[in-house]
């Protein structure tokens, strides 16, 4: 007993040890880790987090937006959380909700899983190795962090899922349905590709394993195999609702996108559980490359363990998992070509999987088990020679290498992304304090595109000027060109006649020339530093005047005719002719409800909100109260004065004799009316009665738990 | 009684050259005929069809062509009397509004040589949509570039080059005039049509398709003919179809997979094999798609890829159903060794 227990103790330290030695820039470093998909929040957007994590519109980035990601809202208020809580700052934060989870939780939720199936060290520890440095969770590891954080609790959910069916107790379904949870909320699709793993291991527990005889026993194996996903869909509830209200949960720009990367994808990259991407040092984004010959042990080991262990139902299953995941990750490769596509454009859920590495994660997991199988049985086989011996060392020790060896790049450093320290450059810095000094509202259009650097916050939005010329603004400004480098396209753009409108009604005071940052791997488009390119396009806007802050290389541009972000016109803007506008008082509550006092009106006025225009955004006359939503006799300015206007923003008329009661408005002397209203984003409504049902399940959850805890404690 | 003896000995020596070499060889040839017609009705007989991959477009993608997009490939001619590019395209199973312009011309010219416009609402999902154009002579060892402009392709309504190897073929058409009067040009032909045959993963396809009676004859000689029923080496013949469709290159072909698994699985059945069959002619494939890797050999070794997944799938299902139902009784790998032996010592005995 005293030897196994030894033995644990030196295999936990061994992962530990690896574990640290890979994962030592997240460790033992203070720096921030930024890289690729992987943004950066100065302590001023962590404060936005607190605040209005919870807000379905976001308005701190571009022209404002739906919250798609909203499921992901409570990681988001981590930050803001820590930020306010301990004033941590954002390098320590993102440490704490996400790297230092995954460097640990990957290990040692694998060790749990494959704890449970191997008795031998050897195996679990090959197996722990297989899962946490395949080559597809390193790459996700350089930007993906949501995802690696969802796959990182994969293997202990299914193992709690495994407990729960062969248990029979509430309890370890309840406790696997918040880990599911906590899964989904780091990356919803990380915990759909799950659901499909559990889902398919209840089936074959039912049918193959320990389904259970009687009626009884049946129905409570039914109810238990599904608990886990009810206390998953209610603790989500309060996002699904709401996007479902939007009407944006099955349909959005980010799933109509075509398939992508089918010329990356292969077979023999699915069976190898190789990334197309990998070079075994700094990865080569959208390239395939060659398969290193020692990553074809993975699927001849794999297939050893199941050929010797195939009577074994757990190993079968698993052999399953990774034939699924093979099958998938191959996306529109031979066999079945039309599958991967077919599913893309039917099966629910399936359009949030535009490319199909997510589905490595199957492979993963498939064969870190049966990989460690095959081990299992080579360190549990009785040797009779020395010579036998000794190859059962060298075999196992050279594969434990070649598993190390995939880390190689993260422990020197080669691979940078993540695993490489950065610092704010001082330029941004300089424009940041010269933003947070203003008080008044504005926007700051970032030219070429905004850097992970760039200031945004509720007061100071930020817009990616590259980002809206390859979309809306190039459809507007009709200089939008698929086959023209996105450069020619900003170019374009500046030199329209409309821009000094756009840019005006977009409530945008500054225009800033961006530095390019390549020792930040942050090279954006092209392979040339086109900044005089630009800076000297904006020179040629005479409405632009620019603003020496002090800062060297960015350049940085004032606009002084901008509107606010509220304002009234007497008449309907045109693109063509200049309209005069005047301020109107508004306070800011939060990104889904503003104030409004209207004085003296007495004429048809257009009201002017320079966000993206959504039909979710009412005028609402006094104050606005998300319950009212739900009565019918709110008293809102119809649909139908609210209009979306040539730059793709909110306009309304309000006419005052049209609209105006005693009760609605306050009628001065001369005839003209004071009118409180509230500029409210309707489907915010959805979000509360929403989380009354997730908050109360959490309770619910908790309460069983401790209820259980106590219970046992008396017991025993 | 000896004479007795060698007569029966006779009888049966010429009813296996007739059961297993006559009828099948027979049924071989006529399939190769079948197959040379069928491949000859679409194109013509007298045009030859070259495969080429993504690797000849330039900047291959496999995104929506969207407006004012293109697509831009550089070929080099392989014949002469080229008068057809066909491209394949994926229409995600939709019918799309999209119009595209295609144009081609050789390399370094400042002009199109030809130039049209097509819908797209014809295109089929993953089939070759035909461009043609007035043949050129001597377009041989030529570099030729072609565009495909979409005009107003939009997100979910345009088309995207399908990723299913050969992603565009070129056609070349001989003179059927000629080909009948001068006989050196007959024989030029004749030469190039049956390499151009033999490499067409079409007719080889073809050519599978219209030898299935091959394979029915001998599932009727497996079915009735009772000392057939424990020659298991028969259970070799999915495995040298699946080879020779590997080796062929027409392993991207779903009906040929669907067709070859389910005579995998009739073996299965017929022999009632263990699951652990398919696992190691599954393991066996997996080590010939690692050495064909690295002999450069990609399409064979996603081919034996291919079907090491397939038969890793069926020996799955085959494990679970062995797992569901233990007392059944299955032949294992113990098993036919041992059978093998024991046919062996029998036929050694009987000598």
């Amino acid at each position: 007993m005293n030897m196994f227990k030894k033995r644990n103790v030196i295999l936990i330290i061994s992962i530990f040890l690896v574990i640290f030695s890979v994962y030592h820039t997240w460790f033992f470093s203070t720096g921030i880790l930024s890289h690729g998909d992987w943004t950066f929040f100065f302590p001023e957007t962590q404060a936005y987090f607190y605040h209005f994590s919870f807000s379905i519109w976001n308005n701190v980035n571009s022209l404002g937006r739906v919250v798609l990601e909203m499921g992901q809202a409570p990681t988001f208020f981590a930050y803001g959380l820590l930020g306010n809580l301990f004033g941590t700052d954002f390098s320590l934060n993102e440490r704490i909700i996400y790297f230092f989870p995954i460097a640990l939780l990957t290990p040692i939720s694998s060790y749990i899983l494959l704890n449970k199936f191997f008795q031998s060290r050897v195996a679990v520890l090959i197996g722990v190795l297989t899962y946490s440095f395949n080559t597809y969770f390193l790459v996700i590891q350089t930007g993906h962090l949501t995802l690696m954080a969802a796959f990182s609790l994969a293997p202990l959910i299914l193992y709690l899922y495994i407990n729960t069916l062969e248990t029979k107790k509430i309890i370890w379904a309840i406790i696997c349905g918040l880990f599911f949870y906590l899964s989904s909320m780091y990356e919803p699709r990380g915990a759909y590709i799950l659901s499909g793993v559990l889902f398919l291991y209840s089936l074959y527990f039912m049918l193959f394993l320990k389904g259970g005889h009687s009626l009884n026993n049946v129905v409570k194996t039914f109810i238990l195999a599904y608990l886990p996903f009810l206390i998953v869909g209610l603790l989500n509830f309060y996002w699904i609702f709401t996007l479902i209200n939007i009407g944006v949960i099955a349909s959005n720009e980010l799933f109509q996108r075509s398939l992508y990367g089918n010329e990356f994808f292969s077979i023999l990259n699915s069976f190898t559980l190789f990334h197309p991407f990998w070079t075994g040092a700094k990865l080569e984004i959208a390239t395939s490359q060659p398969i290193a010959a020692y990553f074809w042990l993975y699927p001849i080991l794999a297939l050893l363990g199941l050929i010797i262990n195939r009577k074994n139902k757990y190993i079968v299953f698993f052999a399953a998992i990774s034939l699924i995941g093979i099958f998938l990750t191959k996306q529109s490769d031979i066999p079945f070509s039309n599958v991967y596509s077919w599913l893309y454009e039917h099966f629910p859920g399936f359009n949030a999987f535009r490319e199909a590495s997510k589905f490595y994660s199957l492979t993963a997991l498939g064969y870190s088990v049966l990989i460690a199988s095959f081990f299992s049985w080579l360190w549990q086989k009785e040797l009779n020679t020395s010579l036998k011996k000794y190859l059962r060392y060298i075999i196992t020790i050279s594969f434990i290498s070649l598993l190390l060896w995939n880390t190689k790049p993260l422990i020197t450093g080669e691979i940078g992304a993540l695993f490489k320290t950065r610092t704010s450059p001082a330029d941004f810095l300089i424009v940041r304090d010269f933003l947070l000094n203003q008080n008044s509202y504005f926007r700051t259009l970032w030219i070429p595109v905004t850097s992970r650097w760039s200031t945004q916050t509720a007061l100071h939005p930020m817009i990616s000027m590259g980002n809206k010329v390859d979309t809306d603004w190039g459809q507007i400004l009709k200089t939008w060109d698929i086959d023209v480098r996105q450069e020619n396209n900003i170019v374009e753009s500046l030199r329209s006649r409309k821009i000094e409108d756009l840019l005006s009604r977009a409530s945008i005071k500054y225009v800033i020339v961006s530095t390019r940052l390549s020792d930040n791997e942050e090279d954006w488009t092209g392979p040339v530093d086109n900044r005089v390119f630009y800076i000297n396009e904006v020179n040629k806007l005479f409405f632009l005047k620019k603003v020496d802050i002090g800062t060297k290389e960015i350049a940085i541009y004032e606009n002084k005719n901008f509107r606010p972000h509220i304002y009234l016109t007497k008449e309907k803007e045109s693109t063509t002719s200049a309209t005069a506008y005047s301020q109107v008082d508004h306070t800011f509550i939060s990104p889904t409800e503003y104030k409004i006092e209207f004085k003296n009106v007495s004429n048809p006025t257009y009201v002017h909100f320079t966000e993206t225009y959504h039909p979710g955004w009412k005028l609402y006359f006094g104050s606005a109260d998300w319950r009212s939503f739900f009565v019918k006799n709110v008293s809102i300015l119809s649909d139908k004065s609210h209009y979306q206007d040539e730059y793709n923003l909110n306009a309304f008329l309000l006419n005052p004799d049209e609209v105006c009661n005693d009760k609605l408005c306050d009628k001065n002397s001369d005839g003209s009316y004071n009118i409180n209203m509230s500029l409210y984003f309707q489907p915010q409504a959805y979000i509360y009665p929403g989380l009354a049902v997730s908050g109360a399940t959490l309770i619910i959850c908790f309460g069983y738990i401790l209820y259980y805890g106590i219970k046992k404690t008396k017991k025993n | 009684m000896v004479l007795k003896k060698q007569k029966r000995t006779k009888k049966n020596s010429f009813n296996i050259v007739l059961k297993f070499w006559f009828i099948p060889l027979m049924f071989i040839i006529l399939g190769f005929v079948l197959a040379f017609i069928h491949i000859n009705i679409e194109p013509g007989i007298t045009i030859l069809v070259y495969p080429h991959n993504k690797k000849e477009i330039v900047s291959f993608k496999t995104d929506e062509l969207l407006a004012r997009g293109k697509i831009t490939s550089k070929f080099k001619a392989k014949d002469n009397n080229l008068g057809i590019v066909a491209v394949r395209f994926n229409t995600h199973f939709r019918i799309n509004n999209d119009t595209v312009i295609f144009r081609i011309r050789e390399l370094g010219k400042t002009n199109w040589f030809y130039e049209n416009r097509y819908k797209v609402d014809q295109f089929q999902p993953n089939q070759f949509f035909t461009f043609g154009l007035p043949i050129i002579d001597n377009s041989e060892g030529r570099v030729y570039e072609f565009e495909i402009e979409s005009i107003k392709g939009k997100i979910n309504d345009a088309v995207a080059l399908s990723p299913i190897e050969p992603v565009f073929v070129t056609k070349y058409q001989y003179s059927r005039q000629k080909i009948t009067s001068n006989s050196e040009y007959a024989l030029k032909f004749l030469g190039k049509k049956s390499v151009n045959l033999l490499t067409n993963p079409d007719f080889l396809l073809a050519w599978l398709v219209y030898n299935l009676p091959v394979l029915l004859y001998f599932v009727w000689l497996f079915l009735f003919e009772k000392f057939l029923n424990r020659k298991y080496y028969f259970a070799l013949l999915p495995i040298i179809f699946m080879l020779m469709v590997v080796l062929s290159g027409i392993a991207n072909n779903d009906i040929v997979t669907i067709g070859l698994t389910i005579m995998w699985i009739y073996f299965i059945y017929l022999y009632k094999f263990r699951g652990v069959f398919s696992f190691v002619v599954s393991s066996i494939f997996i080590i010939f798609s690692f050495c064909t890797y690295y002999l450069g050999l990609e399409n064979a070794s996603k081919g034996f890829s291919v079907w090491a997944f397939i038969l890793l799938i069926v020996g799955i299902v085959n494990q679970i159903v062995e797992l569901k139902f233990p007392d059944k009784k299955m032949i294992g790998l113990s098993d036919l060794r041992d059978s093998i032996i024991h046919q062996k010592t029998s036929r050694k005995k009987q000598k």
